[in-house]
């Protein structure tokens, strides 16, 4: 065997930027954004309401909506209708996110026509028949159930509940509650449809090669005779409840699920990329501080991230991981210590260039596929931020200094201000939470 | 023996230590993936050993002889890359997507641990990686609801010298059993470039890419390709096996799991078209059946385990809704399972069920990583990674009579059935 090459250095990157959409408006006020890229065999189209879900009503109401949308419409009942879009190679599937509900459907491009007149007959008259409302309704609330069920997702429900103040709807699921939806009737569903759902909260997103294909024509075709006008939105910045710590109890679990968090800020913020930075550095990646010490040196978890959740006013700063029960207070202990020191220290030039590296080269990487783009673009419209945002950001980032990132961590990660959420075996846990972590623990029942 | 020869743009080469080379150019991104298969998975482990595959997988990431601890995701995060590497029955595989510029250095990258790992390899990268996996394991199996169902379904279907009877995770007993002398061991065994494939998908030309891949591997010793297991060929179960669970689980659910054949033949691609029929997309048998018209379920989905030197397997899952009776789900199933093995599907059915298969195939090769993760299925497992641009031609050919018969496979009587009574005992 001749001995090993050197490391070989790299060449430098060709220059990306994120697609730009064509964007139309049509007389009924919907915003049509096409992303024109060749090659690509299927269509990707996204259907963005703008209605926030302070304004749903009783909670649950928007995504019980939303998933009807694929259970029937004026001209089909759900069984064809799900045949007649699986019979044109498309998928169709229907949510809510706190911005807004959410119709999602992928199609050969050749067939686009058909399944945008399936997806506008969805949206704009669905038929929310009394039998599909009252099964739909029923999955939701075993949706509920199994969501409640998996600890993760017990934990970051639980840590909403306790980082936003109850007036925020961020303070509570997109499914809403067992009992609002056992509350929930076909009218309010309807009468929600009728108000919220119109054109003029309404943008349609198309990726995909449309050279040949008069899109525009085609949507104006299906959704031009839309009608109905908005209501004023509300505009809530997410609220800030006071720091507090829990433990969903469940016995006998061999894990402790934890979730740390605090309100934080949105993409809109002049700090968002410095703030950005400064997280991928503390728990951002593989060799971050968090995992370099909590999964590398100590093998207490298979995996630790520190990240922002925006949403278009706030978000949430979270800490997530899950940690064997026995060592459940040594890894508190340890991740506070890594907050803290990362907020009075700082980050170094070294570990700005690698986050911001990352971030600059990861984008050709991130953004092969139409799903990519479209979720990103989807982000975009909910977030109420111009499509040219991603462009404009990589600049950002290129601009923060290893200064500016440390400024940021400590202007917006107040240690005092973070609420500790565990799900785990509370009689095995709670003295050693108590050891290492700041509060008095309420024992929450599972 | 060095030997070359391409069409259709994808190239195929194998360097004189017997390392296959897959490439295959596509200019539209700037950026290329690197995808290597190693033919060792868990079918390869000792029996009393479950686990060390994967264990083995962390090491990989521990440092080599050029490489210091960590320093593979570091180097390569910095450049942006998208990274990982998984275990499976019957293979290894570790990839990255980098800039094309730094194509190169993961090429490096991958040669020194393929050539070096053993320097890197110490007591305290294995007790801090056996301790990562464990709760790798308690986060996706054993703290789950269902988590540990492929577990017994896997121990109810597969005989007791099968190499396909334990998961990939392995046992808590056999990781901590595992010793440095073994993941050695393993090492010199498996981790050879006689014994891997390597596919470059991407913004390259060919030549160039064989070419960088001759500067960096072919100086690895030419090693003879390991010795494999024999494949196992198990026709279906001869008796239903069934095993009830009282567990603390949100719903009650039922995992159907039937014995089917290898990957790589007519009867496999028969077995994923009979699966998109009765449990794929909205308007299946099982979903209009189940979830729709009976409102006994929730959610039907299938999952159909491809093993190429091996039994495939094909499993039923039917998520129950609240408070549902499981003997009248089960039963409705089994009418449905015996009318369609009796009838096969209708004309419309099949066209439906290659719609969503295609769909599938197309979505899983989307971007670079996942077609070259293709190729090199093909190539270390099938011989030929020209294979991957096949898939779709022969789903097509799939006949009518062919799917009735993989049908006859899903049958109760063949299956091995976990059925999940929720236990609301713990209930506050």
């Amino acid at each position: 065997m001749t001995s090993t090459l050197p490391r070989p250095g790299v060449t430098a990157p060709a220059a990306w930027l994120f697609p730009v959409p064509q964007q139309h408006q049509l007389a009924n006020g919907l915003r049509v954004m096409t992303y024109d890229l060749p090659g690509r065999e299927l269509a990707t189209v996204r259907l963005v309401l703008d209605a926030p879900l302070a304004a749903e009503g009783r909670d649950g109401t928007a995504s019980l909506a939303a998933k009807l949308w694929t259970a029937g419409t004026d001209e089909d009942d759900a069984e064809t209708f799900a045949r007649k879009v699986e019979s044109v190679g498309a998928t169709y599937h229907a949510s809510a996110l706190h911005a807004g509900p959410i119709a999602s459907m992928t199609v050969p491009t050749r067939q686009l026509a058909s399944a945008l007149h399936l997806l506008a007959a969805s949206v704009i008259r669905p038929a929310y028949a009394d039998d599909e409302f009252a099964r739909a309704r029923h999955e939701q609330l075993d949706r509920i159930a199994a969501n409640r069920a998996r600890s993760e997702n017990r934990g970051n429900m639980e840590l909403c509940g306790l980082v936003f103040t109850p007036e925020s709807r961020l303070s509570r699921p997109v499914d809403g509650s067992i009992d609002d939806v056992a509350a929930l009737d076909v009218d309010a569903v309807r009468a929600y449809h009728s108000e919220q759902i119109v054109p003029s909260a309404a943008t349609l997103l198309l990726i995909g090669d449309f050279s040949g294909t008069d899109v525009v024509a085609i949507v104006k075709e299906e959704f031009g005779d839309w009608s109905g006008s908005r209501p004023e939105q509300p505009e809530s910045e997410a609220g800030a409840a006071t720091t507090r710590v829990a433990v969903v109890d469940r016995p006998g679990s061999v894990q402790t699920i934890v979730r740390i968090g605090a309100p934080s800020i949105d993409r809109h913020h002049s700090d968002w990329a410095a703030l950005q930075i400064a997280l991928y550095v503390v728990g951002g990646h593989m060799n971050s501080r968090l995992s370099t010490v909590l999964r590398e040196e100590k093998g207490y978890t298979y995996g630790i991230s520190c990240r922002l959740d925006p949403q278009r006013h706030g978000g949430l700063l979270l800490v997530d991981c899950s940690v064997a029960t026995d060592v459940t207070g040594p890894a508190l202990a340890d991740i506070a210590e890594i907050l803290r020191a990362a907020v009075s220290g700082g980050i170094t030039p070294a570990e700005r260039d690698l986050a911001a590296d990352n971030f600059l080269l990861a984008g050709p990487i991130a953004y092969q596929t139409s799903d990519a783009i479209a979720n990103r673009a989807v982000r975009l419209v909910t977030d109420g931020l111009t499509p040219d945002f991603i462009n404009n950001w990589q600049e950002s980032i290129r601009q923060v200094t290893a200064a500016d990132a440390s400024r940021a961590l400590r202007d917006h990660l107040d240690l005092a201000r973070l609420s500790l959420v565990l799900v785990g075996d509370a009689a095995a846990i709670e003295a050693a939470v108590c050891e290492s972590w700041p509060g008095e623990p309420t024992i929450i029942p599972a | 023996m060095t030997s070359t020869r391409g069409e259709n743009d994808l190239i195929t080469h194998t360097l004189d230590n017997g390392l296959r080379v897959t490439v295959r150019p596509d200019r539209s991104a700037p950026a290329v993936a690197l995808n290597i298969w190693y033919d060792v998975g868990s079918r390869h482990e000792d029996s009393e050993r479950t686990g060390l595959a994967h264990l083995f997988e962390h090491l990989m990431f521990q440092g080599s002889a050029n490489v210091a601890s960590g320093e593979h995701f570091a180097v390569l995060m910095a450049n942006g890359a998208d990274m990982n590497a998984t275990t499976w029955f019957e293979r290894t595989n570790y990839f990255e997507t980098v800039p094309t510029g730094a194509l190169d250095l993961a090429l490096w990258l991958e040669a020194d641990r393929m050539g070096t790992l053993l320097a890197g390899l110490t007591q305290e990268n294995l007790d801090n990686q056996r301790d990562v996996v464990k709760n790798e394991r308690r986060q996706n199996r054993d703290n789950q609801p269902y988590g540990t169902v492929w577990e017994h379904l896997q121990l109810m279907a597969f005989p007791e010298a099968s190499p396909y009877r334990h998961e990939t995770i392995g046992s808590m007993e056999h990781l901590n059993a595992a010793t440095l002398d073994e993941c050695a061991e393993f090492f010199r065994r498996h981790y050879r470039a006689s014994n891997a494939v390597l596919t470059i998908v991407g913004d390259i030309e060919a030549k160039q890419a064989v070419t960088a891949v001759e500067r960096y591997f072919s100086h690895l010793p030419a090693l003879p390709p390991p010795e494999q297991p024999e494949p196992e060929l198990l026709g279906p179960l001869s008796e239903p096996v069934r095993l009830e669970l009282d567990e603390d689980v949100p719903t009650p659910a039922l995992f159907s799991l039937s014995r089917s054949a290898r990957d790589g033949t007519p009867e496999a691609d028969a077995m994923e078209l009979a699966l998109q029929v009765v449990a794929g997309g909205a308007a299946s048998r099982l979903a209009i059946r189940l979830v729709h018209r009976e409102e006994l379920a929730s959610s039907v989905r299938s999952r159909h385990t491809r093993q190429a030197r091996g039994t495939s397997s094909a499993t039923l899952i039917i998520q129950a809704r609240t408070g549902a009776d499981l003997v009248k789900l089960e039963a409705v199933l089994d009418e449905e399972l015996h009318r369609f093995a009796a009838e096969g599907p209708t004309d419309e059915e099949l066209t439906r069920a290659l719609a969503l298969s295609e769909r599938q195939w197309l979505d899983g090769t989307a971007d670079f990583g996942g077609l070259a993760d293709q190729y090199s299925r093909f190539a270390c497992l099938h011989g030929d990674p020209r294979l991957a641009d096949g898939m779709l031609s022969r789903l097509r050919e799939i006949t009518l009579a062919q799917v009735r018969r993989a049908a006859t496979e899903l049958l109760p009587e063949h299956a091995a059935r976990v059925a999940y009574h929720a236990d609301r005992s713990t209930d506050a």
